[in-house]
């Protein structure tokens, strides 16, 4: 399942410090990190521990205090275009249609129309959202506003994608549909994207999806331990072994 | 400054009718120019060093004394109208003409009319305390009325369910949940004072001129007599009453103002670290204990007052003998201006219609056109820069907090206190008067466009930034995709407020004197100035006031309305 030999993306002393009011805050400390090709890796902690800031440090859109990343082996700087971000709150576009929205980091990659349109049309499929391209966001339920999402990070085709909190605004039976589906999404061969990272503060919904479990510990927020979820796919909720796992994470956790 | 009012919510089935006509009559009442010219007193020049201090003292009171008034006015207008459908019906309209009506247009007879009420020297003084007050009274109306109508449904009904009556429902739950939009208001109220002060402290009116006491009249004569140090001394002496009314008064008013907020989201208002510590000093401070006293006092009154016209009986509520006759009286002396007013505008109607018009009346038509185009081009002047400014400082984010305290200061100092300069430069290096005129406009509306496009650009949620960063949207596609739509609403108001500005800015950009000379452009502005200047002539002011203010409200419906409700409703940021 996990081949450790290809790493995709590594992290090396991450440290990331806020100034607020005069005093240092230390959000991150040291993190070191490995995420291999093709593995679901989740990273769960308590809320205000990093976890996002973590997530945005991976994309590019923050920068962190010190350290630096290594993607395939070269230093990371600025946003990295191989990845597909997926946001809790949506993030959409209230003004662009479901289509417009998915086609934007297209354009953002000056990608002819005709070939934009058919690969977001592509990805709508994908999703489930076909019959919705000219929708508004408002017009779409959280769940559906949510495949908007993930159809517009899988649109520019990443090699990774990652998901911060991408279940928590949506009621159970929507996030339980949805997480069936993203898993399917990671398994397809036909799509590129085969690596992804999760933040949770759901340790069931980590221990459900991913190969791999980063426990992170807050303020200031550092790896306490990794762990590795053994278990076969799809997973049962209930066995002893998974529940040992949620056991075993919510114990460091507390 | 920040932004002028705009109703968010107007209800069905605005009585248009009536208010126009209340208004014409009001229009007609006060342009009527008695004859002969007034008594006015004309006290001495004084911009010695020395009179500084005094001076801005007598424009402030003047200023005080003309928001306590608006204050008073604006609560009870907009409480009337939040609470009544009826009246609403006919108060948003009247205020919604009253509001786009060019408040130095009324000025000249205002003095005629004062004068007449309070002799040579307080009459003046009214006057002015007058105009400043129309100038900031209506956005604090619509405030009130929003704040109001803002409150649910269910907070006044757990109320009334428990026997409070309407005095006691305003004062417990109306007050404090317009407290808020009151302060925001207030700022804004002051900084079109200050605009407006400027120009009605010093006037000429035919052969009579008069000058009042004040920041004003100071700032005037040392441009006259080119005192330059003292003007830069007045200038920086207004600016710093202006930081100082700021930090002392409206911070700590608006810490105040977020504990009456009703909505309980948690939003991205940051609290002002010194108006938080100024408003526990006014709360705990015993050097503050006889103005809390003085404010408990108020409150003791009010209260007592609620309670003899407001019995608490077994079934509630019940109205005293004191409402069932103060109740038909107030109704019927309104009933009686409105008659009245109606009667008056149509006698006044016909006989500025039906005579013969003079020369220049057949001009007004293509004046307000004119005017309009002047408008429009300092607009998209203003424009042309404000766009990219703000996509630059949107942009570079750490600017903006430089930026908006930057132009908060610029703005805080009233333009009209720099026109003299304006013009002489402009008049030096060009020799074009239009071009002075369109500065002059341009300082009258740029400031309403920067502050709604900046605050519009702030509201842009961090997410959505981010989604766009993450996606590698930047440059061309960033401004078509998510600036210029996300700004879009607060573009349209900023638009709309500037509008109104530039209307009200015509009367002083379009004739202005300079020295002893007298520059014009022509135009509804300068027409009317003329009128009321240069030879009182009512009959032209009121042909010209009603034209303007007929034109202005056609483009508003015809124009700004429609675009406003569908910018709403297409860029709203809440997907």
């Amino acid at each position: 399942m996990l081949k450790r030999e290809d790493v995709l993306m590594e992290l090396k002393h991450i440290h990331k410090t806020f100034l607020q009011k005069k005093t240092e805050y230390t959000v991150l400390e040291d993190i070191n990190l490995q995420i291999y090709q093709g593995e679901f890796l989740a990273i769960v902690g308590p809320s205000g521990g990093g976890k996002s800031t973590l997530l945005r440090i991976i994309n590019g859109l923050a920068d962190a205090t010190s350290g630096e990343i290594l993607y395939k082996g070269q230093k990371q700087s600025g946003i990295n275009m191989e990845c597909g971000m997926v946001f809790q709150a949506f993030a959409l576009l209230p003004w662009l249609t479901v289509l417009e929205n998915i086609e934007l980091g297209l354009q953002a990659r000056d990608i002819p129309e005709n070939q934009s349109r058919k690969k977001a049309n592509y990805y709508i499929d994908k999703v489930g959202l076909d019959g919705h391209e000219e929708a508004y966001p408002r017009e779409l339920s959280g769940g559906m506003k949510q495949r908007v999402g993930f159809a517009r990070a899988l649109a520019i085709e990443p090699e990774m994608l990652l998901m911060d909190e991408p279940f928590s605004a949506l009621d159970p039976l929507t996030s339980a549909n949805l997480r069936e589906e993203v898993l399917d999404i990671w398994n397809d061969p036909h799509l590129r994207i085969n690596t992804i990272v999760m933040i949770t503060h759901l340790i069931e919904e980590a221990v459900e999806m991913a190969d791999r479990v980063i426990v992170l510990a807050a303020k200031p927020g550092r790896i306490l331990k990794e762990v590795v979820i053994d278990l076969p796919r799809p997973r049962n909720k209930n066995s002893e072994a998974f529940q040992n796992y949620v056991g075993e994470i919510f114990a460091l956790i507390t | 400054m920040a932004f002028k009012y705009l109703p968010t919510r107007l209800r069905e089935h605005p009585n248009w009718f009536l208010a126009g006509l209340l208004c014409l009559g009001l229009l007609v009442a006060l342009t009527r120019i008695p004859s002969g010219s007034p008594e006015i007193g004309a006290s001495l020049a004084d911009s010695s060093l020395r009179s500084l201090p005094r001076q801005l003292f007598a424009s402030f009171l003047r200023m005080l004394t003309a928001y306590g008034g608006s204050l008073l006015f604006a609560i009870t207008i907009g409480t009337l109208a939040a609470t009544s459908q009826k009246r609403e019906r006919l108060l948003l309209p009247l205020v919604d003409i009253l509001q786009s009506v060019p408040i130095l247009g009324f000025f000249p007879t205002a003095i005629f009319w004062f004068v007449a009420l309070g002799g040579p020297h307080w009459g003046v003084e009214m006057a002015a305390i007058f105009l400043i007050f129309t100038s900031q009274s209506w956005n604090i109306v619509f405030g009130v009325y929003d704040g109001i109508r803002s409150v649910p449904p269910e907070a006044s009904e757990a109320l009334r369910s428990l026997g409070v009556g309407p005095l006691a429902l305003f004062r417990r739950l109306y007050l404090p949940a317009c407290f808020g939009r009151i302060i925001d208001n207030s700022i804004l109220s002051w900084s079109n004072g200050w605009y407006f002060l400027m120009a009605c402290e010093i006037i000429a009116l035919g052969p009579v001129s008069y000058r009042l006491p004040g920041i004003g009249s100071f700032l005037a004569d040392t441009i006259e007599h080119s005192a330059w140090v003292n003007l830069s001394a007045g200038v920086a002496a207004l600016a710093l009453l202006i930081v100082v009314l700021d930090i002392l008064v409206w911070k700590p008013l608006g810490v105040l103002a977020l504990r009456y907020r009703f909505e309980s989201t948690k939003s991205n208002l940051s609290v002002s670290r010194s108006g938080a510590a100024l408003l526990s000093l006014y709360m705990n401070g015993w050097g503050f204990a006889p103005i809390r006293s003085l404010l408990g006092s108020i409150h003791h009154v009010w209260v007592r007052v609620e309670s003899a016209l407001e019995k608490p009986s077994e079934n509630g509520y019940q109205k005293t003998t004191g409402w069932r006759f103060t109740q038909p009286l107030l109704m019927g002396f309104f009933w009686l201006v409105l008659v009245v007013g109606a009667v008056y505008a149509i006698i006044g109607l016909f006989h500025a219609l039906f005579m013969p018009w003079s020369l220049t009346a057949s001009t007004i038509a293509s004046a307000v056109g004119l005017s309009f185009l002047r408008i429009v081009a300092a607009y998209i002047f203003c424009l042309l820069w404000i766009l990219p400014f703000v996509y630059w400082v949107h942009r570079n984010s750490n600017s903006v907090r430089l930026v908006k305290s930057v132009s908060q200061i610029l703005a805080s100092i009233p333009a009209t206190a720099f026109f003299p300069i304006i013009t002489v430069v402009v008049l030096k290096i060009f020799h074009v008067t239009e071009l002075a005129v369109l500065i002059l406009l341009v300082t009258g509306m740029v400031w309403y466009l920067l502050f709604n496009i900046l605050g519009g650009s702030d509201a842009i949620p961090n997410d959505i930034r981010e989604a766009a960063s993450s996606l590698g949207v930047k440059g061309g596609l960033y401004a078509r995709k998510i600036y210029l739509p996300a700004i879009a609403p607060a573009l349209v108001t900023g638009s709309i407020t500037a509008f109104g500005g530039g209307w009200n800015a015509l009367i002083i950009s379009e004739y202005f004197k300079q020295g002893s000379e007298t520059h014009s452009v022509f135009g509804i502005g300068s027409i009317l100035a003329k009128a009321t200047y240069e030879n009182g002539d009512s009959r032209l002011m009121s042909l010209s006031l009603f034209f303007m203010v007929g034109f202005i409200m056609m483009f508003n419906r015809a124009f700004w309305q429609p675009v406003y409700r569908y910018v709403e409703r297409r860029f709203r940021l809440d997907a």
